[in-house]
């Protein structure tokens, strides 16, 4: 039996070695629509998945070309399939020939109300101040520039458009000057370059090969340069470093300090088996999860050493019986209900995150209840096969209490006590806040959050802006739509502050009826008009007969279609920030301040139109506040209420289960209470690991009820002593976690068991004595 | 005369003429051109002198929009580092001056100064940096572009085309500069655009290191 255990946990072990774990954030998130859609559009959108370079000048003796060439050798050498593309700035030689090229699709992008002004200056005056504003241009040092476009567009047309077009082209969010075609820093010192990667900051695999590829490449530059690696991809890496590292400490110190335990405590070897079912429980568990769910989560897995923690107890209460009862096999009678009981009430603490709406959650409630059934089933029908006969310690038993003299005095004392310890902590708790900041989730290492430290220094960008997304089926229309919240919103906060590709991409059906409607302006006697006042006007400045038949010749040219605009490469960068592309359509983006006065317009923008949504970090961290707060809320009314009745139906009695409770309220008010003592903020791991520290401690109180009440000689005290320690051991394991969120799990759990065992331990049997029985106690 | 006498002095006749070419072809035979790298840097040299330089101008733009050359007539003031001015007073009123990054205009028909910024008008900073670089003296630098050439040596005239790679290759189809005989500044810069354009700009009256008042960087000293 015992070699089939062994061998079906080792085909389990090796199974669970080759899981590919989810390391998503997103899995620990309520599932709110809004938010799950911002935090979705984050993760999908490639502007997270895009890495920057910054290479910085350290020696004075170089210059900022010196810099720039350095980053032109970066550039060639990165090729792909890891590199897609690299955008270094923005070539004034690529930018001239696109506005050059621009001015071709004037009949499409010109509107009425454009049309209204062109028709004012198809006069005397109007035609006089066109040439006169382009004679001033040729005057100028930049007329190579300007001369192309001075016989393109001599009237100007174009100059509102190619003003939006060189502001949208120039921005990327960060604060960037551009010297000979790249993006420099204010201080000149540093240069950066945008890499483009089909690699996803969730393909941790990939990311890995992917820094590793760019720090090769960075090894080549010369002496003088240093360079930093911003991006997701970072970030994933250290996470899942960091998780990894955590998991295999805590696994480790848990695993040995149980085996130290058991060895050390009960000298029987055969106590490993303590140890060992719970942990082939929680392999086994992991594989059949993680069948069923398809991707277990990584923080969900690093909680095995607190699952393994808590059901030890019921190994270690059958152990103790037996072994009290000179190595009965048959003393597993005596204490199989309690265990039960609290088996069952520990599961049914698991059982309230089935409903919970964070996909995390049921994750943890299904390995949980699994690891638990599993261990429990060990304890009670392997175990005392096992751990049977003479061999082995006896464990003493505990001395008759009579209730009352020395020991109602003690019992009295502990009570005040621990009415006063309530007290405090309920007054603590007063001062109690949430924090739903999901950044203080991210684990990375320091040197990644030092690295994006001081490129927001040099670059700034660190308030991104929010995000308003329109989607569609289509291109086409999406930038319909899109076309639509623009006049919204530029009516309420200005051109200038909604950055949009509405501003100078029309969708099909405008630049059509532009077209249409620019053909017949000319058809009416304007071209005739304006050709009879350039001959007239344009000889005084010398301007040759010829000088404006780029314009004048292509004035019935089509210049139309979605292709047309995306051929020009200054739409085609446009289109990679502004537009996503995605498998059920596309979705063009707008950007402005995420602060909450446009937060607050937007958002009734974006209700009059249907389907587009926000993305803001303020709205997002509001939004998760909110859910997070109404999920515990909700979780905890029904762990509140499954525990109770589970606790009342299996004990039989309103009191019994209110002394069992006791440690529970113990548990809880202490671990809140030290939560707001320090001055920290209750966030969602930890409120996991206080639904966790109910379903333990009142299998504190289950046993300690019990023991009193069935004036049970199984040696109860030890036994819920032995399991509070190996529940401290898999809690304290994570106390050394560097992830925050499984530091936070670790210091909460240690925190309410320890003040459950101590209350159950002392509180609990006083408490029963007055309330119930007297001269009644636990052995 | 005998035959023989006749016969030598035929001899030292034809050895007397081809004596003559030989002396007279190897006298026309130039000296071979120098490096250009080494020319740039003996140019560079001379011009790390340079701190001021001041000098009238004549610009002749040769363009396909007009039909007869635009002659512009000002003045250039440069200062080192990045002072940069350019003052046209025929036939239009014209004036730039730029401080660092930053770009102030003034034309007499607005009488209106405009700023700009040249990071933020790359095509702007484009243009600009190509008068600069060929006035500043810093050649070396410009390798990088261009590919330089000698084409002459009396006076000094180097010819620099763009490279594939460089971003000016989209406008410019060559520059040419022409130094005075001291090679201490430039005398003249010929440049033909890739599309027919061209333009001469011919520098006269140069004065190196005058001291130039700082009310000269305002624009709106330069205003009428």
């Amino acid at each position: 039996m015992l070699g089939l255990a062994a061998i079906l946990t080792a085909a389990a072990a090796v199974g669970a070695g080759s899981l590919s774990l989810a390391n998503d954030l997103e899995l620990m998130l309520p599932g709110d629509d809004q938010i799950r859609r911002s935090m979705r559009f984050l993760r999908e959108s490639h502007f997270s998945d895009d890495v920057v370079v910054s290479l910085e000048r350290r020696s004075s003796d170089a210059s900022l070309e010196d810099l720039i060439r350095a980053a032109d050798q970066l550039e060639r050498s990165l090729e792909p399939p890891l590199v897609t593309e690299v955008v270094s700035g923005v070539s004034g030689g690529d930018l001239f020939e696109d506005l050059l090229s621009l001015v071709k699709h004037l009949p499409e992008l010109v509107d009425e109300p454009a049309l209204s002004r062109i028709d004012a200056r198809i006069s005397p005056d109007g035609v006089e101040e066109s040439l006169r504003a382009n004679y001033r241009k040729l005057v100028s040092p930049s007329s190579a520039f300007m001369a192309p476009f001075v016989r393109s567009d001599p009237l100007g047309i174009s100059s509102e458009l190619l003003g939006s077009l060189r502001e949208l082209s120039s921005s990327l969010g960060y604060e960037v000057e551009i010297e000979d075609g790249h993006f420099v820093s204010r201080d000149h010192a540093h240069t950066m370059l945008v890499l483009r990667t089909p690699v996803t900051v969730t393909e941790v695999s990939r990311a890995r090969e992917l820094v590793a590829y760019l720090h090769r490449s960075l090894g080549e530059l010369p002496d003088f340069v240093s360079a930093d690696i911003i991006g997701g991809h970072l970030h994933s890496i250290s996470n899942e470093d960091v998780m990894r590292r955590d998991v295999r400490v805590a696994l480790s110190i848990s695993g040995a300090a149980f085996m130290l335990l058991f060895l050390f405590v009960f000298r029987d070897l055969r106590a490993a088996l303590l140890f060992f079912f719970p942990v082939a429980s929680i392999v086994v568990s992991i594989n059949l999860s993680n069948l069923i769910l398809e991707h277990l989560s990584y923080f969900i897995v690093g909680m095995g050493g607190v699952i393994a923690g808590i059901s030890v107890d019921y190994g270690i209460h059958v152990y103790v019986a037996v072994r009290s009862a000179g190595g009965r096999a048959d003393a597993v009678k005596q204490v199989a209900k309690p265990v039960v009981t609290a088996a069952l009430t520990t599961m049914a603490v698991f059982a309230a995150f089935f409903f919970s709406r964070v996909e995390g959650y049921r994750q943890l409630a299904l390995f949980s209840i699994l690891s638990i059934a599993l261990s429990l089933g060990c304890a009670l029908f392997l175990l005392p096969q096992l751990v049977g006969g003479s061999r082995g310690i006896a464990v003493a038993r505990a001395p008759r209490s009579d209730g009352a003299g020395r020991g109602r005095g003690r019992g009295g004392v502990a009570i005040a006590g621990w009415a006063v310890v309530m007290a405090a902590g309920v007054v603590s708790m007063a001062g109690l806040r949430f924090d739903s900041d999901i950044r203080k989730f991210d684990g990375s290492e320091p040197y990644v959050i030092e690295a994006e430290e001081k490129f927001h220094r040099v670059w700034g960008g660190r308030d991104r802006p929010a995000v308003l997304v329109v989607p569609g089926q289509s291109l086409d229309e999406a930038l319909r739509r899109s076309r639509l919240v623009y006049r919204d919103a530029v009516a309420v906060m200005g051109e200038e502050g909604f950055a949009s590709l509405s501003a100078v991409w029309l969708p099909e059906q405008e630049r059509a009826e532009n077209r249409a409607r620019w053909k017949e302006f000319w058809r009416q006697g304007r071209e005739a008009e304006l050709r009879r006042l350039l001959r007239e006007h344009a000889s005084a400045y010398g301007f040759s007969k010829d000088a404006f038949s780029p314009f004048l010749d292509d004035l019935h040219a089509e210049g139309g279609g979605e292709d047309g605009l995306e051929s020009l490469g200054i739409f085609s960068r446009l289109k990679e920030r502004f537009v996503q592309e995605r498998q059920d359509g596309v979705q063009v983006l707008s950007f402005f301040p995420d602060e909450d006065e446009w937060v607050s317009e937007m958002s009734e923008i974006s209700e009059r139109h249907p389907g587009t949504f926000l993305v803001s970090r303020k709205v997002l961290s509001r939004a998760l506040s909110q859910s997070i707060s109404s999920e515990i809320l909700y979780l905890s009314g029904v762990a509140a209420l499954l525990v109770p009745v589970l606790a009342g139906l299996c004990l039989g009695s309103v009191r019994l289960t209110a002394l069992a409770l006791v440690p529970v309220a113990t548990g809880v008010v202490a671990l809140l209470g030290m939560i707001s003592a320090l001055g920290l903020s209750l966030d969602a791991p930890s409120v996991i690991s206080a639904i966790v520290a109910v379903g333990l401690t009142i299998d504190y109180g289950v046993f300690m009820v019990s023991a009193c009440h069935h004036r049970l000689e199984t040696g109860t005290r030890m036994a819920v002593t032995l399991s509070a320690v190996t529940t401290l051991i898999g809690a304290g394991a994570l106390l050394f976690a560097r992830h925050p969120i499984l530091f936070a799990i670790g210091s909460t759990m240690t925190t309410g068991v320890l003040a459950g065992y101590v209350s159950s331990l002392l509180v609990v049997p006083p408490l029963y004595r007055s309330l119930v029985g007297k001269g009644a106690g636990a052995r | 005369m005998t035959k023989r006498r006749a016969l030598l002095f035929l001899f030292l006749l034809i050895c007397w003429i081809s004596g003559g070419a030989a002396s007279t072809e190897s006298e026309s035979v130039p000296d071979p051109l120098p490096e250009p790298r080494e020319l740039l840097a003996r140019l560079e040299e001379k011009a790390a002198e340079l701190r001021t330089l001041k000098a009238d101008f004549v610009q002749e733009k040769h363009l396909a929009v007009l039909d007869r050359p635009l002659v512009l007539k000002g003045t250039l003031l440069m200062q080192k580092p990045d002072h940069f001015s350019w003052i046209v007073r025929e036939p239009l009123g014209y004036a730039m001056v730029i401080r660092g990054d930053v770009v102030h205009q003034w034309n007499e028909d607005t009488q209106q100064v405009d700023k700009i910024s040249l990071s933020e008008n790359p095509l702007f900073q484009m243009a600009i940096r190509q008068l600069r670089d060929w006035l500043s003296g810093s050649y070396r630098s410009i390798l990088g572009d261009y590919a330089v050439s000698v084409l002459g040596q009396q006076p000094l005239r180097l010819q620099f085309v763009p490279r594939d790679t460089a971003v000016p290759r989209e406008l410019i189809e060559s520059v040419t500069v022409e130094f005075e005989r001291d090679e201490r500044y430039v005398r003249q810069i010929t440049i033909v655009e890739r599309r027919g354009d061209w333009t001469l700009l011919t520098f006269v009256d140069t004065l190196l290191n005058d001291p130039i008042a700082p009310s000269a960087w305002d624009v709106e000293q330069h205003v009428r």
